[in-house]
């Protein structure tokens, strides 16, 4: 029976002949060694994504004013390992809902992000302002680095359009979620 | 030979089998911030009719009238919050002899209100005489009202005692309306 190995990245093919004529309509059988890691393209491997003040904070204290700043800007930050320099990784952020908790008045489209600026990888970039809702939007994009713990981060600023129709409250929070894509 | 050949032919097989679970799934994570939102309590005031004329119409020494129209913004805090509209004379007329709100020259002489007010606010709800001493109501608002954006309509219609001891001629006074929310 013929033996066929395929060993490393290089894809080289043996075949060892061990017997001395096979039929051609025998199957090879393939045999891995176990220690031997095969260099395919697999998918590059994500740290946790840390957001960074975990909470930003609105004062809306005048709708006549226009849009209020969050309290600081929000940094996202994770790594990868195993990543492709020719492979590209995106950033997405969603809301959890379509208002913001005990504050049925205040929507989420109001809040707007901006993406300001990435870092890791190459070719990073920052999509356009996006108003916040239940869909995941894609905020930024860029090229990831080969090799192991590559740090990323990309920082955005929040703002909220006030409006005369919020009910006055205290308590309306919202939860958004980011999610990175990497191939 | 010929067998030489084959097991090649069966090494790319076995190659391409291999190659082919590299289109892997892509690898996601996330993370979360939370966003809080203090909306204040808060509300605005425009008097759209800057100087209302007071005139009397109709029959003979009947009350002197004219409506000011107002735009209003407000929330008020849910459960707990309320809002009102009020008005006071700040300056009586002028010049003397004349009618008075502070002084009326014959008793019974008034300069009183009625209000009108979309929702959420609710008007006063019957003829209100005018003081120089004390704000009075022209509406209020309960918990949780919100205006419109671009604000709501309200307005106050003024009757002015005809009194036939007024000197004829031009007088004026001021009124000053204010909006409070919590």
């Amino acid at each position: 029976m013929p033996v066929v190995v395929i060993l490393g990245g290089t894809m080289q093919i043996y075949a060892q002949k061990v017997s001395p004529v096979s039929p051609p309509q025998q199957q090879s059988r393939v045999v891995v060694p176990s220690n031997i890691v095969l260099p395919m393209a697999g998918p590059t491997a994500l740290s946790a994504i840390s957001a960074s003040p975990s909470t930003i904070s609105f004062t809306a204290t005048d709708p006549d004013l226009g849009s209020v700043a969050g309290s600081s800007a929000a940094t996202i930050s994770w790594m990868t390992s195993g990543g492709n320099k020719n492979s590209t990784w995106t950033l997405a952020v969603r809301a959890s809902a379509a208002s913001f908790t005990n504050c049925a008045t205040v929507p989420t489209s109001p809040v707007k992000a901006t993406c300001t600026g990435v870092s890791g990888g190459s070719s990073g970039s920052c999509g356009g302002p996006v108003s916040l809702s239940t869909g995941a939007q894609q905020i930024a994009t860029g090229k990831e680095s080969n090799g192991a713990n590559k740090a990323y981060s990309v920082t955005l600023n929040f703002t909220l359009t006030d409006s005369w129709s919020y009910i006055a409250s205290s308590a309306c929070t919202l939860s958004l979620t980011y999610t990175v894509n990497a191939p | 030979m010929f067998g030489r050949r084959d097991y090649y032919c069966h090494g790319l097989l076995a190659a391409t089998l291999f190659i082919a679970p590299a289109t892997y799934a892509q690898f996601a994570a996330t993370g979360t911030t939370t966003l809080s939102v203090t909306v204040s309590a808060e509300a605005a005031l425009s008097v759209t009719t800057s100087t209302t004329t007071l005139a009397a119409l109709g029959t003979i020494f009947n009350p002197y009238t004219g409506t000011t129209n107002l735009t209003y913004k407000i929330r008020t805090t849910q459960s707990t919050g309320t809002g009102n509209v009020t008005l006071k004379v700040t300056s009586d007329f002028s010049p003397a002899n004349g009618p008075s709100v502070t002084i009326p020259p014959t008793a019974g002489d008034a300069l009183t209100y009625t209000c009108t007010a979309t929702a959420p606010a609710t008007g006063c709800s019957s003829a209100t005489t005018a003081s120089t001493a004390s704000a009075t109501s022209v509406a209020t608002f309960g918990a949780g009202a919100s205006s419109a954006n671009a604000g709501n309509a309200a307005s106050t219609t003024r009757s002015l005692t005809n009194d036939p001891v007024y000197h004829t001629g031009s007088y004026s006074a001021t009124v000053t309306y204010t909006i409070s929310a919590t």
